[in-house]
């Protein structure tokens, strides 16, 4: 059968199509169609129903071939002539290549364009004619603004990079595109601007994509788990996202965006810690406000990471250090409670977690009556019932909500592990344990490496120029350089000059 | 062969871990197994201690209580031990508990004026050793009465007694300088430090005590028992030797700088004019005339006319000069006073003169201490001075009395 595939095409009509109606199996949707044009032309078109535009090829191909001069000109051609000749003169919709081998010609059927065969010629005309329903551009599901574009990427490769296109109006704005998958195929492309970013960069992003090997591509995350520097972290080291702005920031501060067909979510890479605490809006408000909001940001992720640890930790290990009032008024709380802190925390946060991975799944129109069960049982039963103590509820909610602060829910989820092994160490060892698991954080989030960048740069290597956009956000004129970190061709984002004073 | 070599230790360095998991769990106590001590009161017994501990239940103090018992109830119990050693009271307490006693949030520790005459050096050992309690809780002493009197009295507003007396001490201290909020680290150090001598508020029951404990005492309006700050016990090292007065007590906080706000009055034509202390330091210098240590005191004060009873008009700056100089005599007067009274009492260095020469002059100390150790608070020579300013006079120049009259 692989040799089937590999093979060429065949001067007789009859043969390719019984062949390709064998090799697709006999697929229904494949079809076949046979035209006769005047005495001497027999045509074959093919094409897979449902991917191709219908309309298109009934007004335009089809309408063209049947006209009265068209069998007049292919008359006394040979075969061949006749394929070039229906490429110049006669058809003038679509996309048009003259293909010889099986194997272009079943990847080119099977990704959605018709195939023009003349009796006795060993090569097919490629018609581009895709045409299939797609998710029109809308907002993003994923991190929603207030202030700034509302339109995000769609399943459609085209769609996106012309997105991408559309935001940088450049030539050196490259694309290039590489079929990853042995079954699936899917297109994945590279864009970045050629001027700006590194060249090994690019060479090693090309590199490590072209090291896939595997049958499927079927999200960016197949590729983003290829690509990544290693497996063994729970902080994601490729940022990604499906709005066109964000990912457009980031190839003019010369990193290197993957798109993958069938995907609105696009990948970028190199990628640091601090990039996962940064929102798109962060550039379209005030610099004061975004500074202030990234503060907020982490604030959120420490709490989210240690609040029921550390609850854990102080109440069953360090009671001196809680005020007087509010020791008593903890204690008067867990009065009933027959489980020691560490295993209430736990089961409230398996709670929460059941709760949340629920609320995915749940149909939208149970997921009410589903929320109030979740929300009574957690609030309110468990606390009236003895079951765990109010303050827990209050912890595992700050928690919760602080979870969805971070704009990017990679680091999110990264928090959500790590919240665990965290209780585990302060229901274990106390502060002194979270201590330790802190020391063991650190020491790993400086090991990590996203494709040869420092992960905690520029804290990590400590680099104060570009403090200016990763905790604060400088105003925009004070932001003449762009990040170091990604070792970019060019620094300059704008003429280093005075500025007129008006 | 040595690559297996390190194979085999680099396995062996998560072993070394293991041992560290051993102490997990040490010392872990939940919230509801303790019994948390809020006021620890020190006895004389025939033989050892009387030892009282104020515990709260939690349960009766929030209204979200599970208990049951709701905001209803007592809330506190006062447990009593008659042992041998303070130590041993903790080991006893379980006898009578459920909980054990945990120190680490104790506010304020009340010493008999038994025990304290008797010395209470020994006695405090035990509280700085142990690794529970916080240092940072106010010491007083029950005057006329015992600890464990102190201890039973129910309080109303502050339904925690403990927290009465602490916060009551700390506002009275900050507001009228009338006290001294001496914590027990403060306590100790004046204890070891040469040349200076502790103090500590004395709190006593106005009214029966035993009525005190009963819970009708707070749905009183006016309560059958009250705590009450009154004086303030002067100590010659770890003894009590005597009690001071309000007055002498704010000679004695200007004296150490330690007046925040102090009221006082000054007469004026027959009216009273009362002038509020808003903030004041005292700067203490100590110089050697002729082999002789002499203590200069400089006190500068920032105050406020609050109340004028009288007829007296306040509209010129003389007038607001002559106050200030008025005032600058009144404080004078008080440290002098303070400092009189004790010579002449108890012949007791508690403002740390002494601590002032050795720190900057140490021979002179060492020969002071030589010549005369016990006597040279009276050879001292002391100078006074004191700068005020008046800020305001409050909304009304000169009182409305007379706008009466016309």
């Amino acid at each position: 059968m692989k040799d089937a595939v590999n093979g060429e095409l065949s001067c007789r009509l009859e043969d390719n199509d019984d062949h390709l109606y064998k090799l697709l199996g006999q697929s229904s949707d494949l079809v076949r169609k046979r035209l006769q044009l005047g005495e001497r032309t027999e045509l074959a078109i093919f094409y897979i129903d449902g991917l191709i535009d219908t309309q298109l090829l009934h007004n335009s191909i089809l309408y063209s071939l049947q006209e009265g001069r068209v069998s007049g000109l292919l008359e006394e051609l040979a075969p061949d002539g006749k394929i070039e000749m229906l490429r110049k003169r006669v058809l003038m919709a679509g996309d048009l290549t003259v293909i010889h081998d099986y194997k272009h010609f079943v990847h080119d059927l099977l990704s959605g364009n018709v195939m023009l065969m003349v009796e006795g010629s060993a090569s097919a005309l490629r018609i581009g004619l895709p045409g299939w329903e797609d998710r029109s551009v809308s907002e993003p599901s994923s991190q929603s603004v207030v202030r700034g574009p509302m339109e995000g990427f769609t399943e459609n490769l085209r769609t996106n990079t012309a997105l991408i296109r559309r935001k940088i109006k450049d030539s050196q704005l490259w694309l290039e595109t590489i079929q990853i998958g042995r079954v699936t195929q899917t297109s994945v492309s590279i864009m970045y601007l050629s001027h700006i970013a590194n060249e090994e960069l690019v060479q090693e992003v090309k590199r490590r994509l072209n090291s896939i090997d595997t049958d499927s591509i079927l999200e960016s995350g197949y590729i983003e788990e290829f690509i990544q520097d290693t497996a063994a972290t729970p902080f994601p080291t490729i940022y990604n996202s499906d709005r066109p702005d964000t990912i457009a920031a980031g190839i003019l501060e010369g990193k290197v965006a993957i798109l993958v067909d069938g995907t609105p979510f696009v990948l970028l890479a190199p990628t640091i810690f601090v990039s996962f605490f940064q929102s798109a809006e962060d550039y379209y408000q005030r610099a004061d406000i975004s500074t202030l909001l990234r503060c907020v940001r982490f604030l959120a992720f420490f709490i989210t990471l240690f609040a029921p640890a550390f609850y854990v930790a102080i109440t069953t290990y360090h009671q001196e250090m809680i005020p007087t009032n509010l020791v008593i008024s903890l204690a008067a709380q867990r009065e009933t409670v027959p489980f020691p802190a560490f295993i209430e925390a736990l089961l409230m946060e398996f709670t929460y977690e059941i709760l949340r991975e629920a609320g995915v799944r749940i149909p939208k129109n149970v997921g009410q009556a589903v929320s109030i069960v979740g929300t009574l049982v957690i609030g309110q039963a468990a606390v009236a019932a003895g079951f765990i103590s109010s303050a827990m509820v209050i912890i595992v909610s700050i928690t919760a909500i602080s979870s969805f602060v971070i704009p990017e829910a990679g680091m999110a989820i990264a928090a959500r592990i790590i919240r665990f092994a965290l209780i585990g160490l302060a229901g274990f060892m106390g502060l002194y344990g979270i201590l330790c698991g802190v020391f063991l954080l650190v020491l790993h989030l400086v090991s990590l490496r996203s494709f040869g960048v420092p992960y905690m740069s520029p804290i990590g290597p400590f680099r104060a120029a570009d403090l200016k956009d990763s905790i604060f956000r400088l105003p925009w004129p004070l932001l003449k350089t762009r990040p170091m970190e990604n070792k970019t061709q060019n620094l300059q984002r704008m003429n280093t000059s005075k500025r007129e004073e008006p | 062969m040595y690559t297996r070599i390190r194979k085999a230790l680099t396995a062996c360095i998560p072993l070394l871990l293991l041992p560290m998991l051993l102490s997990g769990c040490w010392e872990r106590k939940e919230l509801n197994e303790l019994a948390f001590v809020l006021a620890l009161g020190l006895d004389k017994a025939e033989s050892g201690y009387k030892v009282s501990m104020q515990v709260v239940i939690p349960s009766s103090i929030t209204s979200q209580g599970a208990g049951g018992s709701g905001a209803g109830g007592v809330p506190v119990v006062t447990y009593n031990f008659t042992v041998p050693t303070i130590y041993e009271s903790l080991r006893k307490f379980n006898l009578v508990s459920s909980r054990s006693p945990y120190l680490g949030h104790i506010r304020v520790l009340v010493i008999g004026e038994e025990l304290a005459r008797e010395g209470v050096g020994e006695t405090l050992d035990v509280l700085k050793r142990s690794r529970e309690p916080r240092m940072d809780f106010y010491v007083m002493v029950a005057h006329k009465t015992t600890a464990e009197n102190i201890l039973k009295v129910l309080t109303p507003l502050d339904r925690l007694p403990a927290n009465k007396l602490f916060n009551a001490l700390d506002k009275s201290y900050k507001i009228s300088s009338k006290t001294v909020a001496v914590t027990l680290d403060k306590f100790i150090e004046d204890l070891l430090y040469e040349g200076v001598n502790p103090v500590l508020t004395g709190v006593e029951v106005q009214g029966d005590p035993e009525a005190g404990g009963e819970k009708g005492n707070i749905e009183r309006t006016s309560p059958k028992a009250r705590l009450h700050y009154d004086s303030v016990a002067v100590f010659k090292k770890d003894k009590l030797i005597g009690w001071m007065d309000e007055n002498e007590t704010v000679g004695y906080n200007y004296v150490i700088d330690s007046v925040t706000k102090n009221t006082g009055h000054i007469k004026d034509n027959g009216s009273l004019v009362i002038v509020e202390g808003l903030s004041s330091t005292t700067r203490r210098k100590v110089k050697i005339i002729g082999g002789e240590p002499h203590i200069y005191l400089n006190v500068e004060a920032v105050c406020n006319v609050e109340e004028v009873e009288g007829s007296d008009k306040l509209d010129t700056e003389s007038k607001i000069k002559y106050l200030e100089e008025e005032t600058e005599e009144r404080i004078v007067a008080r440290m002098k006073q303070s400092v009189e009274n004790m010579k002449e009492r108890f012949n007791v260095d508690i403002f740390g003169f002494g601590q002032s020469i050795y720190r900057s002059h140490p021979r002179v100390w060492a020969k002071l201490q030589e010549q005369n150790k016990e006597g040279y608070l009276q050879a001292m020579t002391i100078h006074y001075d004191a700068s005020v300013t008046i800020n305001r006079i409050g909304t009304i120049d000169n009182s409305f009395l007379d706008d009466i009259k016309e």
